[in-house]
């Protein structure tokens, strides 16, 4: 059976005002591809996901989902449904509780949604992503930075996305803990075989983790190639990325 | 030049102007097209009916009771002067129920409530969780707006009507132990001349006005720009324009509930 091309992007552009953020645009994401989107600040990275999610309209150009052309608000509300998001800033909800945060989407879903079931769900994707079970009726106030993002990627996996995003996921967390992100995602997303999209600056996370990086640079892609490619490669921007 | 300069600041604020009404009328009606088509979360609306209303109360509550026992001194001084303080009971309950209730409870709640809702709402935008709310197929507008301007909506006429209650209350202790009345003629007095339309009109005001606050409380949250001095612009927001809006709304409602 020939799998469907999971992400397509055809020509995108995004305006704000007169200032165009991203330029044409195009790449494919495949089936268990794992596309690493790098970038310098304000390269439209950021943007470019949220263009991906439906969450910021786009000028023009075209996003395809398993083959099919999304235009409508319907059509964005279902492929939302096939999508797990981690927020650059975790985006964990305040007033909820850790398991209420993981299990968000089916407890407010569900018409009568089983509270014990979905919390034993919840601990079993906390003690997946490394966290124990005795923080699940902790505040995401009462986590510490690397626990927060753990809870985003563990809320991220809760419903079996077909594709899972990480929007800057090791941002404002030390070395150690970045590495443990890094090698956190690596394994959920190798063990699951998902489609995964990094958006990232750091080229170590980009090289572990790839099988396809984008270099994006003044909203266009610069570069685009596998880990492999991206050690030979002499572009200049790739090179500052490797060589620091 | 100089004519053309200003012909253009006028244009310019215009288009700001016009844009704004535009963004607003877009958003009430996504408002009113999320509340039909729902889902709607009964649990969350019962959670902002208590923080809304319940929890308002004592404010509510104090405020009214001193306002009606001020009013009763008030009018009493006034009247001495033409020998009508017997119309004391029935001006303290006319002015609380057709007035002073309604719009001292929009006030209150436009300071209390819409600053909440709108800092909370702001909050969850600039943290990127009402982003989130998307991407875990939750509409923010069922789960975020709807059940708060519901609360509020029903919230206000019930806080108005208690409020009406205790500030009849404060008016009677005062006329009982200051000014002397018969606390029986004062409350007949108070029965005799209020008619159930003061009432009405009162809590008609107050659905209104807990509109208007619930509508430009989510408004400026949602509509709230990068950081933390941005949600301090939102908050101020929509204390200030709710607080105006109730004011003048309550013109004109005044106009068409009482000017026949």
């Amino acid at each position: 059976m020939i799998k469907k091309t999971k992400i397509e992007i055809k020509n995108l552009n995004k305006l704000i005002g007169s200032k165009q953020i991203l330029k044409n645009i195009s790449f494919k994401l495949e089936p268990e591809e794992h596309l690493v989107i790098i970038g310098s600040s304000g390269a439209g990275k950021s943007m470019l996901v949220k263009c991906i999610l439906g969450l910021e309209d786009i000028s023009s150009g075209s996003i395809f989902f398993n083959g099919k052309r999304i235009s409508r608000s319907v059509d964005k509300q279902k492929v939302l449904n096939k999508l797990g998001v981690c927020f650059q800033s975790n985006a964990l909800f305040d007033s909820y509780n850790t398991w209420e945060n993981i299990a968000f989407k089916r407890l407010y879903n569900e018409i009568s949604p089983s509270i014990l079931k979905l919390k034993k769900l919840a601990i079993e994707k906390l003690e997946e992503v490394g966290l124990p079970s005795n923080i699940a009726e902790l505040y995401p106030s009462e986590l510490s930075g690397g626990m927060q993002k753990r809870v985003g990627i563990a809320r991220s996996i809760f419903s079996e996305p077909d594709i899972l995003i990480f929007d800057e996921p090791t941002t404002g967390l030390d070395p150690i803990m970045s590495k443990k992100i890094i090698s956190l995602i690596g394994k959920i997303v190798n063990n699951s075989k998902k489609t995964a999209i990094t958006i990232t600056h750091d080229i170590n996370l980009a090289m572990f983790l790839a099988s396809k990086i984008i270099l994006i640079d003044g909203g266009k892609v610069e570069w685009s190639g596998n880990p492999k490619q991206a050690m030979l490669s002499k572009n200049k921007l790739i090179k500052i990325f490797l060589n620091g | 030049m100089k004519i053309l300069f200003y012909v253009a600041l006028v244009g310019k604020t215009l288009l700001i102007f016009l844009t704004k009404v535009g963004i607003f009328a877009r958003f009430t009606w996504k408002i009113l097209l999320h509340a039909f088509t729902g889902p709607f979360y009964a649990k969350i609306f019962l959670t902002h009916l208590i923080n809304i209303g319940f929890l308002s109360l004592p404010v509510i509550g104090l405020t009214a009771v001193f306002t009606g026992a001020a009013l009763a001194l008030q009018i009493y001084s006034g009247g001495t002067r033409f020998n009508a303080e017997s119309v004391v009971p029935s001006i303290v309950a006319i002015g609380i129920c057709r007035e002073l209730g309604p719009v001292l409870c929009g006030l209150i709640m436009a300071g209390r409530v819409a600053s909440s809702i709108s800092a909370e709402i702001g909050t969850m935008k600039v943290t990127e969780q009402i982003d989130a709310l998307y991407t875990l197929n939750t509409n923010p507008y069922n789960f975020l707006i709807i059940p708060r301007v519901l609360a509020c909506l029903i919230s206000l006429p019930l806080l108005t009507l208690t409020g009406d209650i205790l500030g009849i209350l404060g008016g009677f202790l005062v006329g009982v132990s200051t000014l002397e009345f018969n606390p029986a003629n004062y409350l007949l007095n108070t029965v005799k001349f209020l008619e159930l339309a003061d009432i009405i009109s009162g809590l008609i005001k107050a659905s209104f006005f807990g509109l208007i606050i619930g509508v430009l409380g989510t408004f400026n949250g949602i509509n709230t720009s990068v950081g933390a001095k941005g949600v301090g612009k939102s908050t101020i927001n929509s204390v200030v324009w709710s607080s105006i809006f109730v004011l003048a709304a309550n013109y004109i409602l005044t106009e068409a509930l009482f000017n026949k």
